[in-house]
């Protein structure tokens, strides 16, 4: 069952169309990664999703065909800035915070800490959050989103400019609370993260979506090439002669010699193995390893929208 | 709900220590400064008749222009206890009326009276006084000359009772300040985001905003009031709860105006530097660095002055000081109730009609 489902999202500045006719699902214990450039509409996305920013046409529908306005408790949304006040303590944010839902009380109290323990703030629930580290800002802006216990959270890149110890445990967080049945909506720069946490994927770029569904879906749809990676023996053989006769086969679309490394990338379908071992021998050189690798994420992305991902930051 | 906004409101706006000063110290000081470095600006005593006095000088003056003189002078101190002295240096004394030492200077010559006053310093009682000598100079020698037996209850207005007042609600406007930085630092934190998503919604934060505006303002109040009472030794009078109300709608319309810069503000130096301009052009205007009766006085400025809500403010305070609750008062609770709406429904219009939502930093940022 989807929890969130988007039909043709239209929405403009003056004359710069933002989001152009985006639809996307989300379905119910999900981790929906959302990868996009800058400019590429994430941001305009999410606040349309959240009833922050009005769209031009469409529909934003939750559970039940419920309103954003009418399902807003059950969201919880962990901006890219850091939502916290500086002044006050952790306890004192998360509890205000979570307050705003109708919490009050032990259950208040009950919450607070377990959100606390959640991001392993407890030790310092009573210290300022304007003297925290960076890590521990993103750590206690995710357990303000997360105390009232929301079906769907929005993350929107929560780990920006932070420790890679930070990252980890915020991305543990993550896992833990899809886990405990939380749908997770997340966008980042960071592909190793969206390939770490992500079980669905939506490429979005100028607006539109450009490619949706699991990793290896996408792989199956937008990845036509495979890769071999070859290590020869150091010193044995003649490596450029290699090198210059496979890349006269007609189906090898690319090859990259690093010292005794070889890429060879060719189409899938086609068998090149047994012309590259032939080629070896004759070549006298000796095969260390070889292994076969599918194109990575970002890969994919640059093929997609022709653009890095993380030169846009 | 409100109650938790107020209460993280209150709490966030008193761990700033910035903040705190600001409330604690700032009337002081102002009041401090103003009374002593602009004292002598101070010097038309709304004083009684009993004390006042008026100079004439006789020049070349006939025995039936002197006997009208006597006659007049006779009733006026009779009627108000207002003393008539001789001078032998006409110009002396008008240093003298200039420096407050005397209401005016009355020239008697063959061809009749000429009343000397200061064009910036007449206080109230020398203003009253050469009104009925110029009505009973004017009036008709053959008829009997009479004037109602005036007494002026009014007290003594000193530069520290004046700045007390003043200082205070100059020191009021730049509530205002804080209130606008408050709000546009949840849209620069993104905490407004939260709110917004939450049951509270804007218009819980900025409601929650203003009344903490308020609940400040009222501290700083009880701060003046403290401090003009036990060191300058001013005493508020007997319309004490007139004032607070005349204090707290001012306080509620700073606050309010706060707010709503805040809101539509664009970035931190464009919304802090507006309500600044705002609050010094108010408090210059309405008589809160330079006095009000000399703003009165200067051409153009006598009416330009009349749109700064610190003018009416100043104006009801003097009154209610003196213990009257009159047209001024009733004008200046009317002009800020007013401008608060004013600026409310201007927001609101601003917000529906032009179908704006209020992004934050980020939301622009994608934009």
């Amino acid at each position: 069952m989807d929890i969130l489902s988007i039909q043709n999202l239209k929405k403009s500045f003056k004359d710069m169309v933002a989001v152009d006719g985006l639809s996307l699902s989300i379905g119910e214990k999900e981790v929906h990664g959302i990868l996009g450039p800058n400019g590429a509409g994430k941001s305009t996305t999410i606040n349309c999703i959240l009833g922050l920013l009005e769209y031009d046409s469409g529909t934003v529908s939750f559970e039940d065909g419920k309103s954003s306005k009418k399902w807003s408790k059950n969201i919880g949304y962990v901006p890219q800035d850091l939502a916290i006040y500086p002044e006050l303590t952790p306890t004192e944010n998360i509890q205000f915070f979570c307050s705003l839902y109708g919490f009050k009380g032990e259950e208040l109290k009950n919450r607070t800490q377990r959100a606390l323990e959640f991001v392993g703030l407890t030790e310092v629930k009573d210290k300022k959050a304007g003297e925290f580290s960076g890590g521990m800002k993103r750590r206690l802006n995710m357990a303000c989103g997360i105390a009232h216990s929301p079906k769907l959270i929005i993350m929107d890149e929560p780990t920006v400019g932070i420790d890679p110890q930070s990252r980890n445990r915020i991305l543990e967080n993550v896992r833990a609370l899809n886990e405990a049945g939380a749908t997770i909506l997340y966008t980042t720069h960071y592909m190793p993260e969206i390939e770490e946490i992500c079980n669905k994927i939506t490429v979005i770029d100028h607006g539109k979506v450009i490619a949706t569904g699991t990793k290896s879906d996408i792989m199956s749809r937008m990845g036509k090439d495979t890769e071999l990676l070859i290590e020869f023996s150091e010193g044995k053989g003649n490596i450029d002669q290699f090198v210059h006769q496979v890349s006269e086969f007609s189906d090898v679309h690319h090859i990259e010699q690093e010292k005794w490394i070889c890429k060879i990338r060719h189409p899938k379908n086609i068998v090149m193995i047994d012309k590259i071992i032939e080629l070896t021998i004759k070549n006298q050189l000796s095969i260390q390893n070889i292994k076969n690798q599918e194109p990575s994420l970002e890969e994919i992305f640059l093929s997609l929208t022709g653009k890095e991902l993380r030169d846009q930051k | 709900m409100f109650r938790l906004l107020l209460k993280k409101e209150l709490k966030v706006f008193f761990t700033n220590k910035g903040n705190l000063a600001f409330i604690l110290f700032l009337p002081i000081l102002m009041i401090s400064i103003f009374s002593v470095a602009l004292g002598n600006y101070i010097k038309a005593d709304y004083g009684t008749f009993e004390e006042g006095k008026v100079l004439y000088y006789e020049e070349d003056a006939s025995a039936e222009i002197m006997n009208r003189f006597w006659i007049i002078t006779d009733k006026i101190a009779d009627a108000t206890g207002v003393t008539f002295e001789q001078t032998d240096d006409y110009e002396k004394a008008q240093e003298a009326v200039e420096a407050s030492k005397a209401y005016g200077v009355i020239r008697i010559t063959e061809e009749g009276f000429d009343y000397f006053r200061s064009t910036f310093n007449e206080p109230e009682g020398g203003e009253l006084v050469r009104t009925l000598f110029v009505q009973l100079a004017n009036a008709n020698i053959s008829q009997p000359m009479s004037i109602q037996n005036i007494k002026l209850d009014a007290k003594q207005l000193d530069s520290k009772i004046y700045y007390t007042f003043s200082a205070l609600a100059f020191s009021i406007m730049f509530m205002g300040v804080l209130i606008a930085n408050s709000v546009y630092n949840e849209k620069e934190l993104d905490t407004i985001e939260r709110i917004k998503l939450s049951k509270a919604g804007i218009g819980g934060m900025m409601a929650s905003k203003i009344l903490t505006g308020i609940c400040c303002g009222i501290v700083q109040v009880i701060v003046a009031f403290a401090f003009s009472n036990l060191i300058l030794g001013v005493n508020w009078g007997n319309k004490l709860i007139w004032i607070v109300m005349v204090f707290i709608l001012l306080i509620l319309f700073s606050a309010v105006f706060g707010s709503v810069i805040g809101m539509i503000s664009k970035n931190k130096s464009m919304c802090q530097s507006s309500v600044l301009m705002f609050s010094m052009l108010c408090g210059y205007m309405g008589g809160s660095i330079t006095p009000l009766y000399l703003l009165e006085n200067m051409p153009v400025l006598t009416t330009i002055i009349k749109i700064s809500p610190l003018y009416w403010t100043n104006q009801a305070l003097t009154s209610l000081y003196n213990g009257i609750v009159d047209e001024k008062t009733l004008y200046c609770i009317c002009i800020l109730i007013g401008l608060s709406v004013l600026v409310s429904l201007v927001f609101m219009l601003i917000t529906t009609a032009g179908k704006k939502k209020f992004v934050s930093r980020k939301e622009a940022a994608s934009v």
